[in-house]
């Protein structure tokens, strides 16, 4: 019950049902308007409506509370249900008026707009979110791919398609493509010595296994390399002073 | 030591190959494992000559040979594999420099020792490379030379000039070559190209004394005296074409600046600092060696463990010496050619150490242990697919920076699975003394030294000349032998050689 006012004066619990048939629970909840929204008296003379919970405290709370719904001028209602929410609808319009400019705006076609669910707007510019991984048109298509880049295939097409898309990333992206050639010799990998197998086969996986690694190696040395220089545009400051210095005797 | 008549020493020494001898059990008391030094003709009549002298009646003091030092290393608690002495190897305090030797973490009773890392902590070199030829640089060479000079303070008590206070030191002693990034003196780049990536991490700075940290302070940026140099240098001859590309080295005559330094004063008070402390450790554990310098400590004792901490340290205090070094060497060429050092491509090739103790997984008779790895005037060379080799150097293994003396050539080699196998991925690390630095300064004059690099077409800059002639090429083994002894021997591969243009020496 009041939930909705509840929610729109702020009210630390909105949720809980507020039973009014417990004066205690009433009590406190109009103490809580008086403090928090409505601010009619001031705050010495809210006094008596403070006395909540101490011994024999009903007698002198109705009397002051009588006073209130006097001063505040609630008109007649029936039970304490009608009078709290003639009470929280007074708030609610207190809060209202205080803030005219703001809330002026919040018309019900605003609000119902407001209140539609939000639909994704953005749609996905990655053409492979769409792609169906399974069926038999797009296995063909990638191992077409792979034919095309002369490459070997795997039997999960996914796999051939991450390499297919390594090889376009290494070689054939428009910055890889303007890179000037490496200088200096290839690894000779053919006719360098044995290095894992008797088998020349897997020898010759394994060497390729092995430069692989080395690649990625140096690539994280040259990322730790970019750190160290972007720590030290902020430390460093390397200084000499001649003046300091003694050559020999 | 055992002193018996040579013949009888000879003995123990067995030939195993043409580029290696084994040292049989039995040649000095207590010997745990076999010790191995590999050598070829030349370097092998050094070896045995210097224990012939040593078998002479009447012979005592100074340093012993470094066969007997490969098998006292030997008769250490812990040491696993073998005792490996390198072709560069020489005499020096307990362990030879050239010496290494590995140590089961898991043996309780396995021991760290200063001796097995030398005084000069993480001493080592680096190398940059340039997009300048030989013609770009031979008109200006002077300059250059004079301009390297100007920025590099060097010499016995030079000072550096980058302004550090207390904490900038403390700091550096903990971050090692983070904090040269940070500060922005060298490049992101720099650090994966770097043994350890140039740092340390369990370096403690609250465990070296006052005292160095009071010696280090003004030094740092400083390349110091000795041995120690830059240099420019040319490329002069590719022998692994496609590990030369990795490095960004495409042809001969493309110019390198090869930086040789340490830790200064700093890394010596610390191994000093330890010395003391060892010596009563051993008491108190009952640690017997065959020398007393081999002084040492068990590596889960405190003290051990406390130089481990503080040898940490001191090798960050070189990564960042040598790191502030970098920085003005670029700022020299930069300002030379009147361009930047990016657009100079002055990468660094690769930095390595060649004096300190590390933990490193190895492969020991078929079972993988964890072991603490002594290297002293040893680098590291791991085999190519190693995990804690940078990654551009996967394929082609470790690069092996090893410098010459002054006025002759430097090489870079690569790490093989060979050397993995039999030196726990070690090897050689320059020239190797021949002659002692008083015998060098009887035998030598400097105006001599100094006169010789002029007519091999050498700019030189010098702080102390009167001490030219302890570097002179005379003074050492021929680093072509000792390169050549390493790839015959398959624990390392030659890469390429370069000769110098420019020296700036201490």
């Amino acid at each position: 019950m009041f939930r909705n006012k509840l929610t729109a004066l702020e009210h630390p619990t909105p949720d809980a049902p507020i039973d009014c048939s417990n004066r205690v629970q009433f009590a406190n909840t109009v103490l809580w308007l008086e403090d928090q929204k409505i601010r009619h008296y001031k705050i010495e003379d809210r006094e008596p409506l403070r006395a909540i919970g101490t011994p024999n405290w009903e007698k002198n709370w109705e009397a002051a509370y009588e006073q209130y719904k006097n001063d505040v001028g609630m008109m007649k209602v029936n039970g304490p249900v009608e009078e709290l929410s003639w009470l929280l609808s007074y708030a609610v319009r207190l809060e209202y008026l205080d803030n005219v400019e703001t809330f002026k705006s919040f018309t019900a076609d605003r609000v119902n707009e407001l209140n539609k669910p939000s639909k994704p707007t953005i749609s996905s510019s990655n053409p492979f979110d769409n792609l169906n991984l399974v069926g038999g048109n797009f296995a063909a298509c990638v191992e077409k791919l792979a034919k095309r880049l002369n490459h070997s295939t795997h039997v999960d097409p996914a796999i051939t398609l991450e390499a297919s898309a390594r090889l376009i990333y290494e070689k054939l992206r428009p910055e890889a493509l303007n890179q000037p050639k490496p200088e200096g010799k290839a690894f000779p990998i053919k006719e360098s010595e044995q290095f894992m197998f008797a088998d020349k086969n897997s020898d010759e996986a394994a060497k390729i296994l092995r430069l692989l690694q080395i690649q990625s190696v140096r690539n994280v040395q040259t990322s730790v390399n970019e750190n160290i220089v972007a720590i030290q545009e902020i430390t460093a400051d390397p200084k000499t002073d001649s003046k300091l210095g003694k050559v020999g005797f | 030591m055992v002193v018996r008549p040579y013949d009888q020493e000879l003995k123990y020494i067995e030939k195993i190959n043409s580029h290696s001898y084994r040292i049989k059990v039995g040649f000095q008391p207590n010997m745990k494992v076999e010790g191995i030094f590999y050598v070829n003709n030349h370097l092998e009549k050094l070896m045995f000559d210097e224990l012939r002298n040593a078998c002479r009646p009447g012979q005592m003091g100074g340093f012993l040979p470094g066969v007997k030092q490969i098998a006292n290393v030997a008769a250490l608690p812990g040491i696993v594999g073998r005792s490996v002495g390198l072709p560069d190897i020489h005499s020096g305090y307990g362990f030879a420099i050239g010496n290494m030797a590995a140590f089961d973490i898991n043996d309780p009773t396995s021991i760290v020792s200063p001796g097995g890392v030398g005084f000069d902590i993480n001493c080592g070199v680096r190398l940059l490379r340039t997009n300048l030829f030989e013609k770009d640089v031979q008109p200006v060479k002077e300059q250059i030379a004079q301009s390297l000079f100007d920025h590099i303070p060097v010499g016995v008590g030079s000072k550096g000039i980058i302004p550090m206070n207390a904490k900038d030191l403390e700091e550096a002693l903990e971050m090692g070559m983070d904090w040269s990034l940070r500060e922005g003196y060298v490049w992101a780049e720099d650090k994966e190209h770097c043994e350890e990536y140039g740092r340390m991490l369990n370096a403690d700075p609250s465990k070296v004394s006052m005292r160095a940290k009071k010696r280090g302070l003004p030094q740092l940026g400083t390349l110091g005296a000795g041995n120690h140099y830059a240099e420019i240098q040319v490329v002069d001859e590719i022998y692994d074409k496609f590990a030369a590309s990795k490095m960004g080295i495409e042809e001969t005559g493309q110019v390198c600046v090869m930086i040789h330094s340490g830790s200064r004063g700093f890394g010596h008070q610390v191994a000093t600092d330890a010395l003391v402390q060892m010596e009563k450790a051993m008491k108190r554990d009952k640690i017997e060696t065959n020398d007393r310098q081999l002084a040492c400590a068990r590596i889960n004792s405190t003290e051990g463990q406390d130089y481990l901490k503080a040898m940490a340290a001191a090798a960050n205090f070189a990564w960042v010496n040598r790191s502030s070094m970098t920085f003005l060497s670029r700022q020299a060429f930069a300002k030379q050619f009147k361009t930047t050092p990016d657009d100079l491509d002055m990468h660094v090739i690769y930095d390595v150490s060649h004096n300190v103790a590390k933990v490193e997984e190895h492969m020991v008779n078929g079972k993988q242990k964890t072991l603490l790895v002594h290297r002293k005037g040893a680098t590291r060379a791991f085999p190519p697919h190693h995990p804690l080799i940078p990654v551009d150097y996967q394929l082609t293994g470790q690069p092996v920076l090893v410098g010459g003396t002054m006025g002759t050539c430097s090489y870079v080699l690569t790490g093989t699975e060979q050397g993995m196998n039999e030196t726990f991925g070690s090897t050689c690390h320059g020239a190797g003394r021949a002659l002692s630095r008083a015998k060098s300064r009887r035998n030598l004059d400097y105006l001599d030294v100094l006169e010789r690099m002029k007519t091999l077409g050498i700019a030189i800059r010098v702080a102390s000349p009167k001490l030219v002639m302890e570097e002179a090429p005379e003074s050492y083994k021929n680093v072509t032998d000792v390169v050549d002894t390493c790839h015959a021997a398959g624990i390392s591969k030659k890469c390429m050689k370069l000769r110098p243009i420019a020296v700036i020496k201490g």
